[in-house]
């Protein structure tokens, strides 16, 4: 059992009580402060890789809608289109063609005949009459009328082809038309989405600054606060020094801080910013006690 | 807004700095806007919207009625020559009848029968020809639309189109210019009627039935 000595009552020891605690309370919480400093910008940092996860997600979302609704809309004009080329809608054409261009020619031959007096081109009755050449002609003008008008009919369907093809042509031309925005829409949303995944690979960027920042400062406070520990040797070495020098002896510092900080030293042989504070508050204070009551400690 | 919150909230922290820098650089490369160039191309896709909206008012006016007039336009310019050139030729089958004494005859009839077929024939090419100015009309008005939308999609800019379209429009709209018909009775004219004239000063020269069939 080792005693201490002291010839001035307990107040050398009450004032070294003082400074333990004082020591252990200020290493302590912001240990823990810093510790909790460092989770609460861990979390953060967490958060807002979470938030640059999850507006990656919504980009890459948002880009594969708008390309489904152009793609929606470019199969619904290649739809039209083809349903413009299927062979129901080519007899339509077809037809619709030729008949324009009978009615045109059958126009045409009415106006000539209104107009400029030529021979009306129609099938007409037989006219009674007893000339023969008469007969003969009427004759000849009905199968001619006739066969005109067949031969415009044929010529019309034949004609009709070309309409067909050229409203072919006008239809493929519509479609690339209608395409061509939508292709150059769809070509846009891709050229510009690694420039909007990147933004928004950022997108948490405020909050893992916020996280870094917290953390940094919780390292610090951490790292001093278990520099400080590691400094009690350092303090308690120089509190020993400063002792023996006015008198005192023993090794009641050192099994004290020792006993306290048998791995910290290690863990912080470098004394931080706090640590320095810490020591030099409790250095001095002990070189000073040792100073005015020169004891023996045994 | 959001970054400058952000830069204006975390102003001195150099990695915060170094990072906003980065975010500058890359919303100017993007040039302007969020930064990932979204921005431009919403508003490069609303212009394509308003330019194709454009685009289909200008070219609304070409419906039915205006290539129909272009159709009208061309039977207006070749259906009087037709005619005329019919009334000439069938004056010139009429002398030559009446100089080989056969006017009133079942030749005649014949041939008068097939000066109208060449009528008909002539009359049905030229109303095959004004569909197929319609036709050329329609696809000259597709070009000049595909044309400028092509211009729009790439110029992004729907101001080129009103300027453009004036160019575009102008020779679809500018009054035609048809080929002249020719002598449309020139053939049936070799066929028959030189036939009847050799035959009224020669009667030598074989008919055209003998010339046919022997």
């Amino acid at each position: 059992m080792k005693t201490l000595l002291l010839d001035g009552g307990d107040y050398p020891m009450g004032v070294l009580r003082a400074g333990i605690e004082a020591r252990v309370n200020c290493q302590l919480y912001p240990l823990l402060l810093g510790l909790a400093a460092s989770a609460v910008g861990t979390g953060l940092q967490v958060a807002g890789s979470e938030e640059s996860r999850a507006a990656m997600e919504s980009t890459r979302a948002n880009f594969l809608a708008q390309q489904e609704k152009l793609q929606k809309q470019a199969s619904q004009v290649f739809q039209n289109s083809a349903k413009q080329a299927s062979a129901d809608a080519a007899k339509a054409t077809l037809d619709k063609g030729a008949d324009q261009r009978s009615q045109l020619v059958q126009a045409l031959k009415q106006a000539s005949a209104t107009d400029a007096g030529l021979p009306q081109d129609t099938v007409t009755s037989y006219e009674v009459t007893d000339d023969p050449t008469r007969r003969a002609a009427n004759v000849a003008q009905t199968a001619g009328a006739a066969s005109r008008t067949a031969q415009s009919t044929a010529a019309a369907k034949l004609g009709a082809y070309d309409d067909f093809t050229a409203q072919q042509q006008l239809d493929n031309a519509e479609a690339s038309r209608q395409l061509a925005p939508i292709a150059s829409k769809s070509q846009g949303n891709a050229r510009i989405l690694p420039g909007q995944m990147e933004a928004a690979s950022h997108a948490g960027d405020s909050l893992s600054q916020w996280g870094q920042i917290v953390g940094a400062l919780g390292s610090v406070a951490s790292l001093g606060a278990a520099s400080g520990f590691g400094a009690a040797s350092t303090g308690a070495t120089a509190a020993q020094t400063a002792a023996t020098t006015g008198g005192w002896s023993g090794n009641l510092f050192t099994s004290l801080a020792g006993g306290m900080t048998p791995s910290v030293t290690t863990a912080a042989p470098a004394a931080g910013s706090w640590a320095n504070a810490v020591s030099g508050l409790v250095s001095p204070a002990l070189s000073q006690l040792g100073s005015r009551k020169k004891q023996t400690y045994i | 807004m959001r970054l400058i919150e952000f830069e204006s909230a975390t102003a001195g922290n150099p990695l915060v700095a170094s990072r906003a820098r980065m975010q500058r650089l890359t919303r100017h490369e993007y040039g302007g806007g969020g930064g990932d160039g979204s921005d431009i191309e919403k508003k490069r896709q609303a212009n394509l919207d308003a330019g194709m909206s454009q685009i289909s008012n200008i070219f609304g006016r070409y419906n039915d009625d205006f290539y129909k007039e272009r159709g009208k336009a061309y039977t207006d310019f070749a259906v009087p020559q037709v005619q005329q050139q019919f009334k000439t030729t069938r004056n010139n089958l009429a002398y030559a009848l009446a100089r080989n004494g056969i006017l009133s005859s079942s030749t005649a009839n014949q041939r008068n029968q097939d000066l109208q077929s060449e009528l008909s024939k002539n009359l049905t090419t030229v109303g095959n020809q004004a569909q197929g100015e319609m036709n050329k009309l329609r696809s000259d008005v597709s070009n000049a639309r595909s044309n400028l939308t092509n211009q729009l999609i790439s110029s992004g800019d729907p101001s080129v189109i009103s300027g453009n379209a004036a160019v575009a429009t102008q020779g679809i709209s500018s009054t035609p210019s048809f080929n002249s018909l020719g002598d449309m009775f020139g053939n049936w004219t070799n066929t028959y009627l030189t036939n009847i004239n050799a035959r009224a000063y020669n009667p030598a020269v074989p008919s055209l039935r003998q010339q046919l069939f022997g």
